[in-house]
């Protein structure tokens, strides 16, 4: 089959300067929003996925497997624990066993103790164990907060999380809440994942600060069992522990099962973001067939002078789906720029915390397939319909 | 204004390109209907945090807490609140939620007394039972009251049984209520819930207590006698009208909303490039057409307002598309927005009918304007020239 | 006119040089897009060509209602789907040569001593052939495969092995012969003997036992009780269960009662259900739990009525924890 020459399709495209402009600029718009639909839940995706060691388990209260914030354990847990559970990995002597008690606070920044406007942020009451439970934060400056001294250290994402600047909340900066001033004596960084947005503070000093005496969970790594020696652990021998103490009731679950239950919840949240970039694609497909049909309306007859001259209709369809291709998959590939530049990393702020958004290899993929699609889409019926009309009906075409 | 016997000329012109027109309304079909559905989710928000003239209800929950999960107040505050003057009722309510974070699919248990329900005056008198009885509520100690919104959601029927945040209930019958709030909950018994949630403070503690107010106006008055009355106890309260705790506790929530008004705009946008799009395509095709009706004695103001009222006509039918399919789906999918414990309904109303209708013509007007004034001021020889 | 030619198809090239690169660039990204998962040892039914591929007959949890060898041996037949429990005998010859099957034999039909590890014989006499069975791993003619078995996947002598496959030979009396479909291959073998065919007599109910108080660490007791307390009244991988006493009402017990877990109990409060339950285990020498599931062994599941004979490790007057020796379970 004879095929028109890809320069027939360029060309054609430049006949309506103005049209070409609306068609990559909308394109473009169009493949952005599925650009960030996409990131958005990438990567919130990727940061409840993230979050959680390989081999550390989490102990709650029954009942409160979806939030640990509603958990309550007794202090004497994670004693028991380590004492009843062999497999739980040391280093010098220290069992890497962490109890925790993690709150949802107002907390205001370079305010009075009470007044000013304030965020709910993640507050992470912990011992110095975390450090070796949670390996992937990493103080990146200042220092570890001291108990009974009102201070606090701050992950690199709480700036979002409360809507200041990072200068707001950088060492050396007073955070309010529960009516007094802290220090930020530290700033940690957990790439990639929610603790990122999380601020830390000494257990005994949260627990006096939220009138409590019980603790949230434990977390608690183990060492990797192995069948050869029979050393080290597995959650199972964690479950049957909770087992042999319901008195305590307890439930135990790997930590990166528990984030991934959370990542289920926010699933309808999900779902709604790609329905709105599809639901604006397919308005923006609407406009773009339209164009298209115009655009092809207006050479009928051109287009029956190239099949007078020999070119089959395959032959045609394919040089206008070249051409509304060409068109859209510019407009994909700047969304793409605009995407990967401007917008990857970009932190939002969100009910967990807060997380980057992943413009990611599989993001930017969707979005050049979509941009792809919108030009087959958008050419295809418009060029069939102006193709239908026989050879002698089209030169006569107005 | 347009003589009515030129309606039919403008409906022909519509229907002569069909396939463009049916695009062009199905395309604004589509952005209205992501329109209206903001709209439906601000107006939600907008019930829920905006507090009413007749409004009576208070919130009294422990200081500096939002997560029903934290804060624990003591059943017998109870006594000393309704003694404060001003104060109509206090009721001590125990709320359990599966998680206190923001999406869509949350359960929620109220735990109230039986009288408080059931009583004289109880809240139930408020309600309007769509299945089941209150009387088969007060003969199980593990029934429940669901909202209709949370019992369409998670298909709930009475006799049912189900189970969330380690509490199993019975479903004893499906409420229906104008509060906002009552309709994405379980309302269960107070002490069972107290018992049932276990380490959630037992017996003789709650969450929050609702006060309601003998005088709207006296509101932030009696809030501040109740706050006065514990602020040295163990337990401080802050007290607030429901509508501004919702707000501040669901702030995740207003704030997602907030940004979808965002959306909203940029589905205008696109519904007035869609229909200005087909206008200018419409008239380009009938340039020299128009010249043939200005010969005829059609006057330039006349073909400029054929073209608005095609716009508008376009708009129109995109608008009632997209608005009839965006409530439909608001209404019989029950969603609502969920955080700590409280909710925001999306809520379906003619109000938004009304305005994503009038909205859509509106723009649907404007999209026409251009192309009408250019088509009008183009001189008939140039006209009948045009190729 | 040339010079336009040129200008117009160097434009064109690199056009359509773009459009290659989003197109390739498209596809390319797009096979990083997640790929359905193919899953290891996941429960069967894989492809087998070697030795290696053994690994994706395995199945994680162990099979509900396997049979012991001595029971299906006079009642299978040729072409029928069974699951039988047994353990590879204790020989040498337990595993073909450079073939891919393996014996099967039903410990409680053994007479004498059982073999040492360190010692095996030749061939295992302790267990008669209708208390054996031949297992294969056949290709798709019903060929056994070229390959040896023996230490592959945890296959060795004296394994806990579970079976579900196609009979391809029986005789009702000495011969059984399985082209296996999937194998569970248990990490510990529950110990000889475990399970018995009658009940211990003097069993006491669990929640009279709890409600006497009179139970303490080192006691050796007899207990009746159905498994349940809780959603999940199995460990998955240990040895270890809730059991309930009779005094609470399971919810399928209760009239109109609609839960679909009645097992666990949920009508009543965590306080009852703690006074009328005892947590069940089964240790090794260290006291550690066997890695291995008790859920499916003689039917086992939940609100299934066990008689369980041991020892009490914990009666802290909160929770109390039994090392079992042996357990009844009732059919």
């Amino acid at each position: 089959m004879r095929r028109l020459p890809f320069e027939y399709a360029v060309r054609n495209l430049g006949r309506s300067p103005a049209r070409l402009v609306l068609s990559i600029g909308g394109s473009a718009l169009v493949v952005l929003l599925i650009l960030v639909a996409g990131g958005f839940v990438a990567g919130m995706s990727r940061a409840l996925r993230a979050t959680g060691g390989e081999h550390n388990v989490l102990i709650l209260g029954a009942g409160s497997e979806e939030s640990v914030e509603r958990s309550e354990i007794e202090a004497s847990t994670p004693g028991v624990l380590a004492a009843s559970v062999p497999g739980i990995r040391t280093r010098a002597g220290v069992a890497y066993v962490s109890p925790e008690v993690h709150v949802m606070l107002p907390v205001g920044v370079g305010v009075t103790e009470t007044g000013g406007n304030r965020r709910q942020v993640m507050m992470r009451g912990v011992t110095p164990t975390a450090a070796l439970v949670h390996a992937s934060v990493t103080l990146t400056e200042g220092r570890w907060p001291t108990a009974g001294s009102d201070e606090m250290m701050v992950g690199r994402m709480v700036s979002t999380v409360m809507g200041v600047s990072a200068g707001a909340v950088a060492v050396g900066e007073k955070i309010s809440f529960d009516k007094r001033m802290w220090t930020v004596v530290g700033t940690f960084s957990a790439p990639g994942t929610v603790v990122e947005a999380e601020v830390w503070l000494p257990l005994t000093d949260l627990k006096a600060a939220t009138k409590r005496e019980t603790d949230s969970c434990v977390v608690f790594t183990l060492e990797p069992y192995d069948e050869a020696t029979g050393e080290g652990a597995e959650f199972a021998d964690i479950a049957a522990f909770t087992k042999t103490r319901p008195d305590l009731e307890l439930v135990a679950m790997t930590e990166r099962e528990y984030y991934g239950k959370l990542a289920l919840f926010f699933g309808p949240i999900k779902l709604v973001a790609w329905v709105t970039a599809g639901l604006i694609a397919i308005g923006g497909l609407f406009g773009g067939l339209n164009t298209m049909y115009a655009a092809f309306a207006s050479r009928i007859r051109e287009l029956g002078t190239l099949q007078a001259l020999g070119y089959r209709r395959a032959a045609i369809v394919w040089s206008m789906i070249q051409e509304a291709t060409l068109a859209t998959a510019a407009g994909g590939l700047l969304a793409c720029a605009v995407g990967v530049l401007l917008l990857d990393g970009l932190a939002v702020r969100f009910s967990m915390g807060a997380f980057g958004l992943a413009i990611d290899e599989r993001v930017v993929g969707i979005g050049l397939m979509s941009g792809l699609a919108l030009g087959v889409i958008g050419a295809l019926p418009p060029a069939v319909k102006c193709l239908s009309p026989t050879i002698p009906l089209a030169l006569k075409a107005v | 204004m347009l003589a009515p016997r030129l309606i039919p000329l403008i409906l022909k012109q519509l229907t002569r390109h069909r396939v463009r027109t049916a695009l062009t309304v199905a395309g604004v079909g589509v952005a209205m209907f992501l329109f209206v559905t903001v709209q439906a989710l601000q107006e939600g928000v907008t019930r829920a945090t905006e507090a009413a003239a007749g409004d009576t209800t208070l919130v009294v929950y422990r200081e500096n807490r939002f997560c029903p999960a934290t804060s624990r107040l003591p059943q017998y505050y109870v006594e000393r609140i309704e003694n404060i003057p001003g104060v109509a009722s206090a009721v001590p309510v125990k709320i359990v939620v599966n998680n206190c974070r923001a999406s869509l699919d949350v359960i929620t248990y109220r735990g109230v007394r039986g009288d408080d329900i059931a009583g004289t005056g109880g809240w139930s008198s408020k309600w309007t039972l769509v299945a089941g009885s209150v009387a088969e509520w007060q003969k199980r100690s593990d029934s429940a009251l669901v909202g209709e919104t949370l019992a369409a959601r998670r298909g709930f029927k009475v006799g049912q049984s189900f189970d969330s945040s380690g509490v199993t209930v019975v479903v004893a019958g499906i409420i229906r209520s104008d509060q906002p709030q009552d309709q994405n909950v379980a309302y269960v018994h107070l002490d069972f819930l107290q018992q049932s949630a276990g380490k959630g403070g037992g017996l003789g503690t709650v969450t929050q207590f609702t006060v309601r107010v003998n005088d709207p106006a006296k509101m932030e008055a009696v809030a501040a006698a109740i706050d006065e009355q514990f602020r040295a106890e163990a337990d401080p309260t802050t007290t607030r009208p429901e509508k501004a705790f919702v707000a501040q506790a669901g702030a995740d929530i207003v704030e997602i909303v907030r940004f979808t008004r965002w959306l909203g705009w940029g589905c205008l946008g696109a519904v007035l490039a869609l229909v200005a799009n087909a206008i200018v395509l419409s008239v380009q095709d009938r340039i020299k057409e128009h010249a043939v009706l200005q010969t005829l004695g059609f006057r330039s103001g006349l073909i400029a307002r054929m073209i608005v009222s095609e716009g508008m006509i376009i708009g129109l039918m995109g608008g009632a598309l997209g608005t009839g399919a965006a409530l439909g789906i608001v209404h019989f999918g029950h969603f609502s927005l969920s955080q700590e414990g409280l909710s925001v309904t999306v809520a379906a109303s003619w109000g938004v009918l009304a305005l994503g209708l009038a909205i859509s013509a509106s723009v649907g007007v404007v999209a026409g304007l251009v192309p009408a004034i250019r088509a009008g001021r183009r001189e008939i020889a140039a006209c009948l020239r045009a190729v | 006119m040339k010079a336009m030619k040129m200008k117009n198809g160097g434009t064109a090239l690199v056009l359509r040089s773009c459009v290659a690169a989003v197109c390739m660039l498209a596809a390319g990204t797009t096979m990083w897009l997640p790929r359905a998962a193919t899953a290891q040892g996941t429960g069967g039914g894989a492809v087998v060509k070697s030795a290696e591929d053994v690994k994706g007959m395995l199945t994680p949890a162990l099979p509900a209602n396997a049979k012991e060898i001595a029971a299906v041996m006079t009642t299978a037949k040729v072409g029928e789907v069974i699951t039988i429990r047994g353990n590879i005998v204790m020989a040498t010859d337990a595993f073909g040569e450079k073939v891919a099957t393996f014996t099967l034999g039903d410990e409680s039909a053994r007479t004498g001593e059982r073999p040492a590890l360190d010692k095996l014989p030749a061939s295992d006499a302790g267990i008669a052939a209708a208390a054996r069975a031949t297992v294969q791993i056949a290709d798709a003619s019903g060929v056994a495969m070229g390959f040896g078995l023996s230490g592959q996947q945890g296959l060795k002598a004296g394994a806990e092995v579970f079976v579900t496959g196609k009979v391809v030979a029986a005789n009702g009396a000495s011969a059984l012969v399985v082209n296996a479909t999937s194998l569970h291959v248990a990490r510990s073998a529950m110990p000889m003997g475990f399970f018995t065919e009658k009940p211990a007599a003097s069993a006491r109910d669990v929640s009279e036992a709890r409600a006497s108080g009179g139970l303490k660490a080192g006691d050796e007791v007899v207990l009746r009780g159905r498994i349940g307390g809780s959603k999940e009244p199995f460990v998955a991988g240990r040895a270890v269960f809730t059991l309930m006493g009779r005094g609470l009402k399971a919810c399928n017990e209760i009239s109109g009662d609609k839960c679909l877990k009645p097992w666990d109990y949920c009508c009543d409060t965590k306080e009852e259900i703690l006074a009328n339950s005892v947590t069940v285990q089964v240790v090794d020498e260290k006291g550690q739990p066997l890695r291995t599931d008790t859920k499916g062994r003689r039917g086992l599941k939940e609100l299934s009525e066990v008689v369980v004979v041991g020892k009490v490790l914990v009666a802290d007057g909160k929770a109390v924890v039994i090392n079992a020796k042996s357990m009844h379970v009732a059919q």
